[in-house]
């Protein structure tokens, strides 16, 4: 982020995870208040889609840094789509049981 | 006995519409041949026509510098003029595009992807002997193949040799395919079949999304229903599913009253029923939703007479199939993908409703039967 | 009631923490693509880590050029600058004579070995008049852009000042080989303790003045050009004894104005660069005790050196005939000093660019002469080895073309390769990750994205018009564009 000062980018970088540690406390906690009942594969599937998501926005970024903005859009675009549907499907999947509690 | 009434005036109000469009369409004038020619010579530069598809361009002197050819190939929307100029030894020098009704991306593409210089230093008489394959751009087939036509039947005409033109007819995985898919539809509406019909409706969507929609990229656009309204078709040779395509799409229609090919045959439209399956896609109820629909219907009259007025059926292109499939198109283009990607996961075909050109073009046909039906009970 | 509340508190914040991070990554992935200094070379580093692709997995005994039949010797000739260099001295007289030959006179008034050329390879003579119509044309329209292009022109005559005239460095030798590559060599000389440590050390050396890359080849006969030697001329040669290596240095264009090729970029920042280090090197060379010829650009090589660059491992060649290495892609220049110093060569690697280059053709497409090929796989046999033909003559009248002060050049072809891209995360996946997958699908995936999404404009918009827009294929850089600091 700071590419050249050797303080603000470790500092950034210090935000940044604190950011992520907050982040997934806070998912835990709506997951749990939504009563859904999470497991080793299914905390990995979730982070796994949110990295994806990450990467594709730093891609992204990354190109329109580089003077690509067209690049960078369908960079975002096209594999967002994706991440964006198969996240949807994911939270389909992990709601599923709890829907059907209420249902019943 | 009202409703006919507004079914007959609507299908000939429509219809004497679009046919006047077409005829101040074709009265714009055409450029001729010689204007065309004209353009590519460089000023002071004087020639003299041979027949229709050669010309010479000559020296101060009045000696011979070199040929233009000019001839027609048969393109995706229209016929493709090219001229190319050879040496006096029948070398081509340059290639140029004279006129043209293409998808002006696609045109664009041939000229960036460096398309005509491939020509560049082959003896014409090779290419017409058809002993040199020229690959074609990628993703602009046809008009690669119909610049490539072009120059061969300009400069056999122009030399007065017999074009070899052999018409077979390539049927093969794509047009089996389009007769597979509309079988398909017809099997799924059975209602005896009802629980076997859900798998082949899976099935049915599965492949036109991937073989109609990736692999050809090319479903019913708003250009192919122009296009073969004002009488022009594509060459048979290279394409024969694009066809059969819009042939089955209406001709369903017209015989049964169902619209067999946005239900179950259109890839954007699986493709939207995938993502609807994909997000528990509920469906909307609008309350105004017969207007948003004469809107919807409205915009797709307007493309069809701003074509036909121009000439060029390619104007018209609106759908976000090419950005979905080729990923080509305007950035608008691209924005309304993406918003009927995402409103798909929540709403069922939210394209299909308030948006697809085709879905109007396919309600005209449904009311014309209806109109026509009406008549003969009458 | 409390704690309800720091359980909303942390539900909220863990939200605003997710959409933060979000764009802390959009923010961090923005500035390693800006970063200039993610580009590599041009002296960021004295210690060779402008090399920092680990080729240890990719080394492979045999060169990945492909040999067909007897190699043959290239003679000068045959390369397109000797023999415009040839030309030229017929045609511009030196001290007021009479040109000896003139375009008009034509093809038969050519001494022989000219002619001899010209009528092996039809169509050269045509392309060179065009070539010299193109330039005149050049000259009449760079009125029309030369305030553009000011600063663009200054910057690249500073940078090929140091090549000019008689008194530029490394001096041309001077004699036969045998005598000038020995000249002013240490009479003392230590014992080497392995050839490994001396080509370790020389290595050393090349990055300490500023080299990008470095590598060591074993001089093949078949590298060297055959009809004329410099410090001698025009002469039939066996290959001296003691070019027995060839210290390969590579350095890259300044990549934002590389990125603005044809008519922002020059040639000559790396040509001068090249030619400093080189002529450093040989004097180092001759300092340790041992004969050092110094090969350098424009046109001062007894020896080819791209495939002299394969051999010592530096890269692969690509389809436009260049060649690309993993650090620098097709942004690379090249120079060499041969020496009988006592070496360890490197070994060649395949890290899949002679594969990648027949699916990918961006260059052919982007080629404003049409001069690269557009075929599927290298298609002729040119001296031994098959390859994708080149068309020198269409490239030089692109020269003569596009918008710049004279001939300077185009270089389109090495902005436009896939393989000229910035160190960075998102391009460090697709250099390590590439050459490693046997399946080829990563490289046409990425082959996909970078035609789909990257804005090419197309061989002809380089040119000036009418032919085309004098377009370049990135956005000059601010302190290229004269207008941010003069007016117009």
């Amino acid at each position: 982020m700071f590419n050249n000062s050797n303080i603000l980018e470790p500092l950034f970088w210090i935000i940044m995870g604190g950011l992520y540690t907050v982040f997934i406390i806070g998912l835990a906690m709506w997951l749990k208040d939504m009563k859904v009942k999470m497991n080793w594969w299914k905390w990995s599937l979730t982070l796994l889609w949110f990295i994806l998501l990450s990467i594709t926005v730093a891609g992204g970024f990354t190109l329109i840094g580089e003077n690509e903005l067209r690049a960078g859009l369908l960079f975002m675009a096209v594999p967002g789509a994706v991440i964006i549907v198969a996240g949807v499907a994911l939270g389909r999947f992990l709601l599923r049981n709890t829907n059907e509690e209420k249902d019943n | 006995m009202k409703k006919r009434i507004i079914d007959l005036v609507t299908v000939l109000a429509v219809a004497s519409v679009i046919i006047a469009a077409a005829v101040v369409g074709k009265k714009i004038a055409k450029k001729n041949d010689l204007e065309l020619i004209g353009s590519i010579l460089k000023p002071g530069e004087e020639y003299e026509a041979v027949n229709n598809n050669k010309w010479l361009i000559l020296h101060e002197s009045g000696k011979v510098k070199d040929c233009i050819y000019s001839g027609e190939g048969r393109g995706y929307n229209g016929n493709v003029q090219v001229a190319a100029v050879t040496d006096t030894a029948g070398i081509i020098m340059s290639v140029h595009l004279l006129a043209n009704k293409e998808t002006p991306s696609f045109v664009s593409k041939i000229f960036r992807r460096n398309f005509t210089d491939r020509f560049k230093g082959l003896p014409a008489s090779d290419l017409a002997g058809s002993e040199v394959i020229i690959d074609a751009v990628a993703g602009a087939t046809i008009t690669s193949n119909a610049i490539k036509e072009a120059i061969i039947v300009g400069y056999s005409a122009g030399e007065g040799l017999k074009h070899n033109h052999s018409f077979k007819i390539n049927a093969g995985w794509p047009e089996l395919l389009v007769l597979l898919l509309f079988i398909l539809s017809v099997l799924i509406s059975i209602k005896r079949l009802r629980a076997a019909g859900k798998y082949l409706q899976w099935i049915s969507w599965g492949l036109s999304v991937i073989f109609l929609g990736f692999v050809l990229g090319q479903p019913l656009t708003l250009p192919r229903f122009i296009t073969v309204f004002t009488g022009y078709l594509p060459d048979p040779r290279s394409e024969l599913y694009v066809l059969i395509l819009p042939v089955l799409a209406i001709g369903f229609i017209l015989i049964s009253g169902k619209n067999n090919y946005c239900m179950s045959v259109c890839p954007f439209g699986a493709m939207q029923e995938i993502l609807g399956a994909v997000g528990n896609a509920s469906e909307i109820r609008l309350k105004r939703f017969s207007l948003v629909k004469y809107i919807q219907w409205g915009i797709t009259l307007l493309a069809v007479i701003i074509a036909l007025i121009m000439n060029n059926p390619s104007i018209a292109e609106y759908s976000v199939f090419g950005a979905f499939f080729q990923l080509t198109g305007a950035t608008v283009i691209f924005i309304l993908l993406m918003l009927s990607i995402i409103m798909s996961l929540f709403f069922r075909r939210p394209w299909c409703r308030y948006l697809c050109p085709v879905e109007g073009v396919m309600t005209y046909f449904r009311t014309l039967r209806r109109a026509v039906i009406n008549i003969f009970r009458q | 009631m409390d704690k309800i509340n720091r359980r909303k508190f942390i539900k909220s914040a863990g939200l605003a923490g997710g959409a933060l991070s979000l764009a802390g990554v959009a923010g961090a992935g923005y500035s390693a693509g800006a970063d200039k200094d993610s580009f590599t070379g041009y002296g960021r580093t004295a210690y060779g880590e402008d090399q920092f692709f680990n080729r240890k997995p990719f080394l492979v005994d045999k060169p990945t050029y492909v040999q067909e039949g007897e190699p043959v010797r290239i003679t000068s000739i045959e390369d397109i600058f000797k023999r415009n260099g040839e030309l030229s001295r017929l045609m511009f007289s030196r001290n007021g004579d009479q040109p000896a030959w003139k375009p008009s006179d034509g093809l038969d008034a050519l001494p022989g070995y000219l002619r001899a050329y010209y009528q092996a390879n039809p169509g050269a003579f045509d392309e060179f008049i065009k070539a010299m119509q193109k330039g005149r044309e050049q000259r009449t329209n760079w009125d029309k852009y030369r305030d553009k292009y000011f600063i663009a022109d200054a910057w690249s005559n500073a940078h090929s000042s140091p090549i000019r005239g008689r008194s530029s460095f490394p001096a041309e030798p001077q004699g036969k080989p045998e005598e000038s590559d020995f000249r002013g060599v240490n009479k003392k000389r230590l014992k080497l303790k392995s050839p490994r440590h001396g080509s370790e050390l020389l290595k050393k050396i090349c990055y300490s003045f500023g080299a990008s890359l470095a590598g060591i080849a074993k001089v093949k006969k078949e590298w060297v050009y055959q009809g004329s030697l410099r410090g001698i001329g025009r002469v039939d040669y066996e290959v001296p004894s003691h070019w027995k290596y060839a210290v390969v240095i590579a350095v890259p264009h300044e990549w934002d104005s590389m990125y603005a090729n044809p008519t922002y970029g020059t040639s000559y920042d790396a040509y001068s660069k090249l030619r400093f280090i080189a002529g450093k090197m040989e004097v180092f060379i001759k300092e340790l005790g041992y004969s050092a010829r110094p090969h350098v650009p424009p046109t001062s090589y007894d020896l080819v050196m791209p495939p002299l660059a394969i051999d010592a491992g530096m890269g692969e060649q690509g389809r436009n005939g260049i060649l690309i290495t993993p650090e620098l892609g097709a942004n690379t220049r090249l120079a060499a000093i041969t020496t009988d110093m006592p070496l360890e060569p490197d070994k060649p690697i395949d890290i899949g660019v002679s594969k990648f280059c027949k699916k990918c053709r961006i260059c052919a497409e982007e080629c404003p002469g049409g001069a690269i090929s557009f075929k599927d796989t290298p298609g002729e046999v040119i001296r031994g080895y098959r390859r994708w033909k080149i068309d020198q003559n269409k490239c030089f009248t692109v020269w003569n073309s596009v918008a710049t002060s004279h001939a300077r050049g185009c270089r389109v072809c090495l902005s436009v390769c896939p393989y000229s891209r910035k160190n960075n995360w998102i391009h460090n996946f697709a250099r390590e990750a590439d050459p490693r997958d046997p399946t080829g699908l990563l490289a046409s995936g990425l082959l996909a994205m970078q035609k789909k999404f990257f804005t090419y404009p197309g061989g002809q918009e380089y040119l000036p018009p009418p032919d085309g827009n004098n377009r370049t294929f990135g956005e000059a850089p601010g302190w290229l564009r004269t207008e941010e600091w003069f007016d117009l």
